[in-house]
């Protein structure tokens, strides 16, 4: 199922984070870095293509409007990681996993649920907390959590608000395969909102960098990340080098002082 | 990288146990709570039975027993007693703590407000305004006798409170910080009416409006306690029925969107019910504070957040709590039957600090 964007306005009420967006057609199968600075429109743009905020436009996965389905299709369609971490209560992982299938998954028996549960906690490696209550995990432990509740759900769209925030290096690694494993095996595309470039650089097949004034741009990471492009958007003097394995990094230098950028 | 090496990177909950499926391991967790939820209700009874053996007359628990199932059997005093008596009194008290708690459950959940409760929204305040009207005005309406009226009147201030709260709300944007801030507002609001009214009113409504604020039981027939029960009992289904959404809500509000809710017309529905449940609850026995604030707590330590279980927990603390209250405000004071208004924190606040307490050693060990 590819995704498509043509002619999207979303934001707060009178006030539009991004007017008229239009993207090429993403194929199905593809890690997409959503990349861009500050208030740029990345968590409006995933909220809108979620359905959690209003868009006009026309948004199509698979050929199919999404604001023609009703909120049961939604999401079975697209499984959206809000930027906050689920909240620290007393509600153990396998049951904040279990609610979010019942609820989204009602087509799938309860055999279903079990074993897609069981898989997803193996794939990220959290099993050893499936019984432990959200109040007694720490931050990073808790956005495992929401990782897995989104996974679970085997959508053919994937929308991660900085997935990684919360996360070590470690965790980051392991979080990052299981997407990629999701998009290899199940042909999913991931839309990954981050503010790590180098992330974008290594992992991701393409990089949506969002910039001021409504501007967007798709390519493949490494085209589109140019050092033109980071100090138009960021303001920022930054280079593009290669490590010892020859995988391009960003190098941020010095912020531009013409440049001047709003939080 | 394996992903299998990555565990150890993070603390073991003794409780997984490797060679079993998850599932199976839940499913014994469950039974735990299924367990917990059964002794309260077992709790609900025992109470219920002390309270009607309780009272100036004390009889034995076995002959209260005896007693229900074979009314027959009973001399004509004591069936006068606990027949006409003392089983309204204590069939009251759990039907009322019943709406009072699970009204608190879903109100602490949909504000995501853990000092939530009837009282917060000013819904209580409100019905003490319509009880008050009628107290200190005389007011009789279209021949309805004060004793019909006044909870009558109670329930309709209640539900007014309630639908201006859900208007502004709607028309504001239904936010959880607008509802609680409207709620306060307007607690506040009713309050310094009530004082008012109280200041102008002579000296006897002065001392039946106190008098209901301390809420009572003694107004409890068993015509007033099926009218609170069928209040509860259209409301429970449609609680239970948004169980798992009212979970996702807990977890948080823009993973429950995520998950297709449509979280404002779940707080609206919600405040709906909470409004109905109170209403009907403070009706007939006054106001009575603590029980929609501390019942949910009770039932979030012993049952935790999943609302399949914590919703009927609410309910039942509920029942239990005001079931103990009204047995305490028998035997506090040797031949006085205090109002159980009164009563309801002295009873409750133990009990409350105990869970906490004991939750607090097992966290430690």
């Amino acid at each position: 199922m590819s995704l498509k964007l043509t002619n999207v306005t979303a934001g707060y009420r009178r006030h539009p984070v991004f007017r008229e967006l239009s993207l090429p057609a993403i194929a199905p199968g593809s890690l997409v870095a959503v990349v861009g600075p500050n208030a740029v429109g990345k968590s409006t743009l995933l909220k809108s293509l979620a359905g959690v905020l209003p868009a006009r436009g026309s948004i199509a996965l698979g050929g199919q409007e999404l604001d023609r389905q009703s909120p049961g299709e939604r999401v079975r369609q697209i499984g959206y990681l809000p930027q906050p971490l689920p909240q620290a209560i007393p509600l153990v992982a396998y049951e904040t996993v279990f609610s979010a299938c019942r609820s989204a998954r009602s087509d799938w028996s309860r055999r279903e649920t079990e074993q897609a549960i069981e898989a997803v906690f193996e794939t990220l490696g959290i099993r050893e907390l499936a019984l432990k209550r959200l109040s007694e995990m720490s931050g990073g432990q808790r956005q495992m959590v929401g990782l897995a509740q989104v996974l679970v759900r085997q959508t053919p769209l994937l929308l991660l608000d900085e997935p990684t925030s919360a996360l070590d290096l470690h965790w980051q690694l392991n979080v990052l395969n299981a997407v990629r494993a999701a998009t290899a095996n199940d042909r999913a595309i991931a839309l990954v909102a981050s503010h790590d470039l180098n992330l974008a650089l290594r992992f991701c097949d393409q990089a949506l960098v969002l910039s001021p004034g409504g501007r967007a741009e798709l390519g493949e990471p490494e085209q589109v990340l140019t050092p033109g492009l980071l100090a138009d958007t960021y303001g920022i003097e930054a280079r593009i080098e290669r490590c010892s394995r020859g995988h391009p990094i960003v190098l941020a230098d010095n912020p531009l002082s013409a440049a001047r950028q709003s939080l | 990288m394996t992903l299998a090496s990555t565990t150890e990177h993070l603390p073991t909950a003794k409780t997984v146990e490797p060679g079993e499926t998850l599932a199976g391991q839940y499913r014994r967790f469950v039974v735990r709570r299924v367990i917990c939820l059964v002794a309260l209700a077992l709790g609900c009874l025992v109470a219920l039975l002390v309270d009607v053996a309780s009272g100036p007359a004390m009889l034995g628990l076995m002959d209260v027993v005896h007693g229900l199932l074979n009314p027959d059997t009973l001399d004509a005093g004591t069936r006068v007693i606990i027949q006409d008596i003392r089983l309204p009194y204590a069939l009251m008290a759990v039907v009322v703590g019943a709406c009072l708690g699970l009204a608190g459950a879903e109100m602490q959940t949909v504000l995501n407000n853990p000092l939530a409760s009837p009282y917060t929204l000013g819904v209580g305040a409100a019905a003490t305004l319509g009880a008050s009207v009628v107290i200190v005005f005389n007011l009789s309406l279209f021949g309805l006798a004060a004793h019909i009226l006044l909870p009558l009147s109670a329930f309709v201030f209640a539900a007014a409170a309630s639908l201006l709260i859900l208007l502004l709300s709607r028309t504001l944007g239904a936010s959880v910080h607008a509802v609680v801030l409207f709620g306060i507002a307007l607690l506040f609001g009713i309050n310094a009416v009530v004082g008012l009214i109280q200041f102008v009113a002579d000296a006897e409504s002065v001392q039946q409006i106190v008098f209901w604020t301390m809420g009572s039981l003694a107004r409890a027939s068993l015509d007033k306690v099926m009218i609170v029960a069928v209040v509860l009992a259209a409301c429970l289904p449609f609680s239970l029925r948004n169980a798992w959404a009212m979970t996702l809500l807990r977890s948080g509000e823009e993973q429950a969107r995520s998950l297709g809710i449509r979280v404002e017309r779940m707080r609206l529905l919600v405040l709906l019910r909470v409004s109905l449940l109170t209403a009907a609850a403070m009706a007939f026995v006054g106001e009575i504070g603590f029980i929609g604030l501390v019942a949910p707590h009770i039932a979030r330590l012993m049952l935790g957040e999943d609302h399949r279980f914590l919703l009927p927990g609410g309910a039942l603390a509920g029942a239990l709590l005001l079931s103990l209250s009204s047995i305490a405000s028998k035997l506090l004071v040797p031949g006085v039957v205090l109002p159980v208004g009164i009563v309801t924190a002295l009873v409750g606040i133990p009990l409350f600090i105990a869970l906490i307490v004991g939750r607090s050693r097992r966290l430690a060990l």
